[in-house]
């Protein structure tokens, strides 16, 4: 029987099998990196969520770099602020409080992960560096995953500069970037083989878009931002995704470990944000019967006014699933929203006006949604 | 754990075959054999850890078997019960698993009584370690070998580069191999060797199978959920999963080798090409081998013996004997290697469709018999065309019988028969076909010239024994038209830097999972 240990015998002169093992890898990495050189239309980039539930950051890249009307309030965070602020209401009650335009535009986007906000903020300042207060989603415990469309819409160097130290996602990512990269040269080049669009105003949802409507998902169908529920219909779901929550389960100090992605890229928005004299707020919006106090709170309270509407919770009405409102008290809570901006002290006209570092209520519990 | 995912290749791979060998050369040496069982029941518990402690006890269970059926051998006692028994015992838990929630479906719609049961949940790879320790048991039955102690036989079965889909190993190919460890010369040469060809194995998957998926699954969906087919499409899909299934297969195949051979340690060859045969029988040989081999001998040779010697003590003559030596026995193992693929009436036809192709092979051969010696004795050579067109009626006739393989149900297959002869029309192009028909015939006529032409990859690692009796048995056996043939040269090495990069950099498309761990 034949055995692995002939080689040599096969080969004749052989060079160093550890050298040339080193040149495989070295290859294989020096290839990995080359691709990080290859150009390509970020457009193509954002379009390759088109159909996946990211569908509508597609929307947000082409409202950030195409379209030119300024925007005094980015809106950039997760789901429940996508569904739950209604950007145009919202701009409407400012401008008319105020007595000049408000710009306001919701560029969140489904799903958890600060990586992905970074990557939009990191959009917003370089397109509208005009903007004057950024808002960002906090929820009940700080978040610890990475989000699933940072691979897509981030620059190479950005995934490839991500913290790597208890990052789950890292590796993932990483090995995402030359399939990607290639794709996407491949796809800039050859854009109609691939079913890319160059950005024209039919297909654009608008400056004014409202995020908190019914829509059509490329994955999940029809989504009714009308519907009204009951507490029977929530409950078992809402009691389900709160127990589903982990509070931080190391000490406050070490938290850096156990929460790197939130971190890392909300310091780094914050940062940026601070560079062009822009201030920085957070939204808390509630599970359905689960108010739950922010458990680091005190973290982005360091940063600015933390805007909470846990006094929607309560009622069923207000939701269209466990997490989500409805279209009809979103667009009641935006107008709260723009009230509460006001009674913390926002001025348009200031840009490097900094808020209030203080927990500020939209409403208090029991209290009617106007 | 999948042999397709970073987490495999980047980590858990490296640190194996870094442990293994840095055990292996240390005074800690004795452990290196533990260090790889356990390695494997971390990787067997990465696809699904419920299982683990069935892995276990089924592998406990028949090592208990071995060594008493050893003791009865060594006293030559009677023993056929205690291994019909610890076969059956096997064949229990592994018709539990596969084939109970069929059976009672079965039951039901036969009777009347619309009986069922849930689905039950099929552990990873349950086929493979089961078909590989009976075959273990009745080889110390009938004294072929010698039973080996705990360590020699828990390295036999679990040793995860081949434990999840094979190749399906006998014990005495690679129980010396195990004890004996690697080579302290060897190890550089063989890891080297084994990434050339685990490369190969995944470029396989990855790039060609998983890109052959994009325009076979459309249509295979449609066919399940009563979607638009036609004639066109469906051939196209037809050709374009066959492709797939081998890429798939054999670039597992390939990987399971490769990941073996970086432990020091051959496996046997399980593809050679098998779709340039030219007669089912031929691929039935050069596709997965060793079940074929298994099913050879443990199911074969046991009808087809007695069955000859009672036709020849009969005198049934020329025909009586081909029947009752060959064609019988021919479409039970056949039957039996469709319904080892999986439960349900697809996998039934699928081995009925093998069995009745080879039978009419056999009947053809012994027919044309005597025209053949004449030609021969005569000094005529085969006809020119003999070559191609049989290997394309071989190709085609399999091509047909892949329908019920991959499609979803018995419906979905008569969906599919019916499009490819036309009943849906000429042509329907799926929208899900990325870049349209010309894509699709592109893909697929490329899957096939590399088929074709290109030399497989033992071929390519031929220099370096890439697996057992390769050299003694194989590598004549099949040569393509085009020869590649690796080197341990810095051009070859980058060819493999980037034989890799893309592999990996493909699985990140999207991959899909391994065809035979639905097995």
């Amino acid at each position: 029987m034949t055995t692995a240990a002939q080689p040599e015998q096969a080969e004749g002169a052989i060079r160093s099998p550890w050298l040339l093992l080193a040149l495989v890898v070295a290859s294989f990495f020096g290839l990995a990196a080359a691709t990080l050189l290859l150009p390509h239309d970020p457009y193509v980039r954002y379009q390759q969520l088109a159909p996946t539930l990211h569908f509508r950051t597609v929307w947000t890249y082409e409202r950030l770099a195409f379209d030119k009307t300024p925007i005094d309030i980015a809106i950039i965070g997760n789901s429940r602020l996508q569904s739950g602020i209604a950007a145009p209401v919202m701009q409407a009650r400012l401008s008319e409080r105020l007595g000049r335009p408000v710009h306001v535009a919701n560029l969140a986007m489904p799903q958890e992960g600060r990586n992905s906000h970074a990557v939009i903020a990191q959009q917003l300042f370089k397109h509208h560096p005009e903007v004057k207060l950024v808002l960002l989603s906090a929820i009940e415990a700080m978040p610890r995953e990475s989000h699933p469309a940072f691979r897509n819409i981030a620059e190479a160097p950005a995934i490839v500069g991500a913290p790597v130290l208890i990052n789950r996602s890292y590796l993932d990512d990483l090995a995402f970037v030359p399939f990607r990269q290639m794709s996407l040269f491949v796809q800039t080049r050859f854009p109609d083989a691939f079913g890319i669009r160059a950005f024209s105003g039919e297909d654009y949802f608008g400056t004014d878009f409202d995020t908190t409507k019914s829509f059509v998902s490329p994955t999940a169908g029809f989504v009714d931002m009308e519907r009204t529920n009951t507490t029977q219909a929530l409950r078992p779901s809402a009691q389900e995704r709160v127990r589903s929550i982990t509070p931080p389960k190391l000490p406050s100090a070490l938290s850096w470990m156990e929460f790197p992605v939130e971190l890392h890229y909300t310091n780094a928005i914050v940062a940026r944000a601070r560079a062009s004299g822009t201030a920085v707020g957070f939204i808390y919006l509630p599970i359905f019967e689960n108010p739950e106090p922010l458990r680091q709170e005190a973290y982005y309270r360091g940063f600015g006014p933390v805007f909470t509407a846990g006094c929607v919770a309560a009622d069923a009405v207000n939701f269209s699933d466990y997490g989500h409102l409805n279209r009809p008290a979103a667009h009641r809570v935006s107008a709260m929203m723009a009230d509460a901006l006001l009674r913390a002290g926002w001025k348009p006209g200031e840009k490097a006006a900094m808020l209030p570092r203080e927990v500020v209520p939209l409403c208090q519990p029991g209290e009617p949604l106007r | 754990m999948l042999f397709n995912s970073v987490n495999f290749i980047v980590l858990f791979l490296p640190a194996v075959v870094a442990g293994y060998h840095l055990l292996a050369l240390s005074p800690l040496a004795v452990l290196r054999r533990p260090f790889l069982i356990a390695a494997t029941l971390v990787f067997y518990a990465f696809a699904g850890a419920r299982f683990v402690p069935l892995l276990v006890a089924s592998v406990a269970l028949n090592f208990a078997a071995s060594l008493l059926i050893a003791r009865l051998a060594e006293r030559q006692a009677p023993r056929g019960a205690l291994v019909t028994g610890a076969v059956l015992l096997n064949l229990l838990v592994l018709g539990y698993f596969k084939y109970f929630t069929f059976l009672a479906e079965t039951i039901g719609a036969l009777t009347g009584t619309g009986f069922s049961v849930e689905a039950i949940l099929l552990p990873l790879g349950i086929s493979f370690f089961t078909f590989q320790q009976i075959g273990y048991l009745v080889d110390v039955s009938r004294g072929r070998i010698k039973a080996g102690g705990l360590l020699d036989y828990a390295s036999f079965v679990l040793f995860f580069p081949q434990l999840l889909a094979g190749p399906i190993v006998l014990y005495d190919e690679v129980a010396e191999q195990h004890r004996a460890g690697p080579s302290r010369g060897q190890i550089g040469a063989n890891i080297l060797i084994g990434l050339a060809i685990f490369a190969i194995g995944l470029f396989k998957k990855t790039v060609i199978a998983d890109t052959l998926a994009l325009y076979s699954l459309p249509v295979f969906t449609a066919a399940a959920e009563g979607g638009p087919m036609a004639l066109l499409d469906t051939w196209i899909a037809a050709f374009a999963y066959t492709a797939q299934v081998y890429f798939d297969f054999s670039g597992y195949s390939d990987m399971a080798i490769g990941t073996a051979r970086m432990l020091g340690i051959v496996l046997p060859l399980n593809f050679l090409s098998p779709l340039r045969s030219s007669s089912i029988t031929e691929i039935w040989r050069r596709w997965h081998v060793t079940l074929g081999r298994w099913v050879q001998i443990y199911v074969f040779q046991p009808i087809s013996i007695p069955l000859a010697r009672a036709a020849a003590m009969r005198g049934a003559g020329t025909w009586g004997t081909l029947v009752a030596a060959m064609i019988v026995p021919t479409v039970i193992a056949m039957l039996i290697i469709g319904v080892w693929h999986g439960a349900g009436w697809t996998f039934i036809v699928f081995g009925l469709m093998q069995g009745l192709y080879m039978s009419a092979g056999e009947f053809w051969a012994t027919y044309r018999k005597k025209a053949r010696k004449a030609r021969k004795k005569a000094g005529l050579a085969e006809p020119v065309w003999h070559g191609p067109v049989a290997r394309a009626a071989t190709l085609l006739a399999f091509v047909l019988a892949i329908i019920p393989f991959g499609s979803a149900n018995g419906e979905a297959m008569v969906r599919m028969f019916g499009a490819a002869f036309g009943a849906g029309g000429l042509a329907h192009v799926p929208a899900e076909w990325p870049l349209g028909l010309g894509a699709a015939l592109a893909s697929t006529a490329a899957a096939y010239a590399i088929i074709y032409l290109l030399p497989n990859s033992h071929e390519i690692m031929g220099r370096f024994e890439p697996v057992l009796e390769w050299t003694k048995d194989w590598a004549k056996r099949a040569p393509s038209p085009v020869q590649i043939t690796w080197r341990m040269t810095a051009p070859w090495a980058l060819a493999t830097g980037l034989t890799l990069f893309l592999a990996i950099a493909f699985i990140m498309r999207g991959s899909t999972k391994f065809i035979y761990f639905n097995f």
